[in-house]
């Protein structure tokens, strides 16, 4: 490994010798680690959302039209709280299932009132232990005057399958950027290979190896990789907490507090920088290694 | 040193550049390799460094069959041949001293050995003085012997030079093929090609005539050479400090040579 100083000095001498081609190599690669970041940060969100969602151990318990508000208080109530599993029941009259939807929508259910009102009277049940949701929801069922338990777990699914099609894009979009900076970053280092080129030509006249004539313009590439990496986990922690500060009044929803993937983040972002510099690197040197002589020159 | 059996060169493109060439030159030996533009003289360089592979025939360089030599150790052989180009090839965003320390960094020399045997070899060029100078503040001739400095420093027994006084004033080519000379003296195998007959004259050296890819003429194996007065730099040699001066003929060099030999013989080179 001797001389591997001097082709260290040589890799990071060229990042700042062709500083222009590596600006525009770090942008892309920033911008696509921000891209892919965000599509991270976004599946897990979407992630702890559907958690939280399957955990909501409430459900809520329709009766059939007819049912009046007493025979629901008075008979159906007790019978719910005999099913094994329940912890609280707490009815919901139709009266306030109207407010609350008016109090959502405004007034475009005010006709709905009174005889009008269309919904059903309800109750909202809590269980002690989700494992037995499904038991339990079919206990509640066989009591006489219930229509419908409303299936949290409905939406749970699709909020599930929401999470496997942002996850299932992200991934694409990792994969399509990858591609894209890897291009990018082989094409910049393709340039200082062209700009040394006649470096090259005398390194190899005077017997360097193909090693040591590589081993600079891949750690060109590693340099711009890592140095991406670390200024897109900066502005990627700055514009998600930004971003969560902004919606979290609109929003309300149990958010990934960003210093607990800090590291996570920061690690992936500089380790994928530097595999896409390599990498990169690496496709375009190929190419110039088989020449010899004049040829490198293009005489 | 160098065997050319029965070696023919056709390019891709048709054109034919040499055909059933047959040269012996001796180790030790100072060649002029002389001929038109266009006769095979480059093609002829090329192949002993192996930058382009014979269509038949074998060349042996230093016993080795280096038509058949792996392309991983090419290197090596390279190592083994100091090579100075009609335009010099001087690095132009590096000093003189680093372009010469450049052709000894790239094959894994050590910091302390490259000081020492740059300075060295640029005491005996001449150029000590103007080791900080950038390649485009020299003059033509200065340049050369910058190039000339490059191939030496690795301590290369074989010495080609492409054109070498091609672009500097004849005063200077004079000197720098007394230069070269100075260099034979000392074992190491000098071929020198270019076209220029009138220089060619004011020294009596070898001279093998290519012309259409074949060898046309050959004054043979050296007769007497011309005792050139040595006009190497002994001043700015006797400056340097005692210390360095004896340690300038230590092994740093010849290491890189030796290990270099080795590697293609014993056909184990490391890809360092």
């Amino acid at each position: 490994m001797r001389g591997i100083g001097y082709l260290f000095k040589e890799g990071i001498k060229s990042v700042w010798n062709n500083r222009m081609m590596s600006l525009a190599s770090i942008g892309v690669l920033v911008s696509c680690l921000l891209i892919t970041g965000a599509a991270v940060l976004l599946s897990m969100n979407v992630n702890s959302v559907v958690e939280s969602v399957g955990k909501e151990n409430q459900v809520t318990v329709f009766l059939n039209d007819n049912v009046k508000e007493l025979e629901a208080v008075m008979e159906i109530g007790p019978e719910i709280r005999k099913v094994d599993n329940i912890s609280d029941c707490v009815f919901f009259s139709k009266e306030e299932a109207i407010a609350e939807l008016q109090d959502e929508l405004g007034n475009l259910f005010a006709e709905l009132q009174g005889e009008n009102n269309p919904l059903p009277h309800a109750f909202h049940v809590t269980m002690v232990d989700l494992s037995q949701y499904d038991e339990t929801v079919k206990s509640i069922m066989q009591v006489e005057g219930v229509y419908k338990v409303s299936d949290r777990s409905e939406v749970a699914e699709k909020l599930t399958s929401l999470n496997e099609l942002v996850t299932q894009i992200g991934l694409w979009i990792v994969v399509v950027l990858g591609i894209i900076s890897l291009f990018i970053i082989s094409n910049s280092v393709r340039m200082t290979m062209y700009s040394r080129r006649f470096e090259i030509s005398i390194m190899k006249s005077v017997g360097a190896t193909d090693w040591f004539v590589r081993v600079p313009f891949v750690i060109e590439g590693v340099v711009l990789g890592v140095i991406s990496g670390v200024i897109a986990s900066g502005i990627i922690a700055f514009l998600y907490e930004a971003l969560i500060a902004a919606v979290q009044y609109i929003i309300p929803f149990s958010e990934i507090i960003y210093s607990t993937v800090a590291l996570k983040m920061t690690l992936s972002f500089v380790v994928l920088g530097m595999v896409i510099g390599a990498a990169g690197s690496a496709i375009s040197i190929g190419r110039y290694l088989k020449m010899e002589g004049g040829e490198i020159l293009g005489w | 040193m160098i065997q050319f059996k029965n070696v023919s060169k056709t390019y891709p493109n048709g054109t034919k550049a040499l055909s059933n060439i047959n040269i012996n030159i001796d180790k030790g030996e100072f060649v002029f390799i002389v001929g038109a533009s266009g006769s095979g003289k480059s093609t002829f360089l090329k192949l002993i460094m192996k930058e382009e592979q014979p269509t038949e025939g074998e060349i042996f360089v230093n016993d080795v069959n280096i038509t058949s030599m792996k392309r991983r150790k090419v290197p090596y052989l390279r190592r083994t041949m100091g090579i100075v180009f009609q335009d010099f090839r001087l690095i132009d965003k590096m000093s003189v001293f680093d372009n010469v320390a450049f052709a000894m960094r790239v094959i894994g020399a050590r910091p302390k050995a490259v000081k020492r045997r740059v300075l060295y070899i640029l005491g005996l060029v001449g150029l000590k003085d103007k080791a900080d100078c950038r390649p485009a503040e020299l003059s033509g001739g200065e340049q050369q012997r910058v190039s000339l400095a490059r191939a030496l420093v690795n301590n290369p027994s074989l010495i080609i030079a492409d054109e070498p006084t091609g672009n500097i004033d004849p005063e200077m080519s004079f000197e720098i093929i007394e230069l070269l000379n100075e260099i034979n003296k000392q074992g190491t195998t000098i071929i020198v090609v270019t076209h220029e007959h009138e220089l060619v004259q004011k020294f009596k050296n070898r001279v093998i005539e290519i012309n259409d890819g074949k060898v046309t003429g050959d004054s043979g194996a050296t007769a007497e050479k011309t005792v050139v007065p040595i006009k190497i730099n002994q001043e700015s040699l006797a400056e340097l400090p005692k210390e360095i001066k004896e340690e300038i003929a230590d092994v740093s060099a010849d290491e890189i040579n030796e290990e270099a030999l080795k590697a293609i013989n014993e056909g184990e080179a490391d890809d360092l």
